[in-house]
């Protein structure tokens, strides 16, 4: 091979000597696959703000839902302040602290009040109902087990 | 150019036929002298494309797709060399094929410039790749690259000085 004199001589050779190009059959895989992965990507793609404004407007109804539960508590804690012991249980609780000592009756009122306040009135409808059906009982002479 | 990118980023299938036949071959070429395999580089093709496919919103807002879609095939090559999966492995002298000189000379011209090329510093040998075997103008290359125009104009000329040297010191 000859001498390389200058630069032109130099980038004349570089043109000379390639790597062969792709096969021919190349064209048609590549294409295949693309053709392929436009078909499998090509479903209807939303707008990314429709998508940012459902999520914006679901995150603000869990907040004004989780506002108005806390307004509701505070407004029927106003409307229904907790009930005054009632005569039976402070008995009960200055039995217990005769007994024991203050700290414990009170906790013993405390507790019986929290307890009955939770189950009262489920029991008293139940007891009431019971008395209705009685009281009805006796008056239509209804009632055989006393025969 | 600025229709093919709109048409390439709408997924026009038309489009990537006319992407491949305008730098299909050439990115091949690429690909060959930087992964030194063929079976390498048409595997690393169709990446290519299938990644810039899935990317291809991209192309609204490029120019130049061929310069982006080497830019693409740049970094498939990468990822590629990165995994090190097996594939035969061109020697040197079977990656360049001498077209215009004619038997044994032609033999001796592909050995010595696939050697000299391989004596080249990657960024100065890359810049030498993208210009003769690519095709690509310099300021291709730069936007390719990701580098000034002067600076891949700079690396072209110290690589085809360090070119000259190595292979006069070959021949003497």
């Amino acid at each position: 091979m000859d001498m390389i004199r200058d630069d032109d001589e130099l980038e004349r050779l570089l043109r000379s000597t390639r790597p062969e190009g792709a096969p021919s059959e190349l064209r048609s895989v590549v294409l295949t696959s693309v053709y392929a992965e436009l078909a499998s990507v090509d479903r209807p793609r939303g707008s990314p703000w429709l998508a940012w404004s459902v999520a914006a407007a679901l995150l603000v109804a869990a907040g004004l839902n989780g506002l108005v539960g806390m307004n509701e508590q505070q407004r029927m804690a106003r409307l229904f302040p907790p009930l005054p012991p009632r005569q039976d249980v402070r008995d009960v609780a200055s039995a217990v602290a005769s007994a024991t000592d203050d700290q414990t009756g009170q906790w013993f009122g405390d507790y019986l009040t929290q307890r009955l306040s939770r189950r009262g009135p489920r029991i008293e409808s139940r007891r009431a109902d019971e008395l209705s059906v009685f009281n009805s009982a006796v008056q239509r002479d209804q009632l055989p087990y006393l025969e | 150019m600025e229709d093919l990118s709109r048409r390439l980023a709408n997924g026009d299938p038309t489009a990537f036929a006319e992407l491949y036949d305008l730098c299909g071959d050439r990115l091949f070429r690429y690909l060959v002298m930087r992964l030194g395999s063929r079976s390498r580089a048409s595997d690393v093709l169709q990446e290519t494309f299938l990644r810039l496919v899935r990317a291809r919103d991209n192309f609204r807002k490029i120019d130049n797709p061929v310069a982006y879609s080497f830019a693409a095939a740049r970094n498939e090559a990468d990822r590629s060399l990165k995994k090190g999966r097996s594939h035969e492995q061109l020697p040197a002298d079977d990656l360049l094929i001498a077209n215009d000189v004619d038997g044994s000379q032609a033999i001796d011209a592909a050995e010595s410039v696939s050697s000299a090329l391989r004596r080249l510093e990657p960024d100065l040998r890359e810049v030498v790749e993208l210009k003769h075997y690519a095709d690509l103008t310099l300021r291709e290359i730069a936007e390719m690259t990701g580098v000034p125009q002067g600076t891949a104009a700079t690396r072209y000329r110290a690589a085809i000085q360090r070119l000259r040297e190595v292979l006069m010191r070959e021949w003497i």
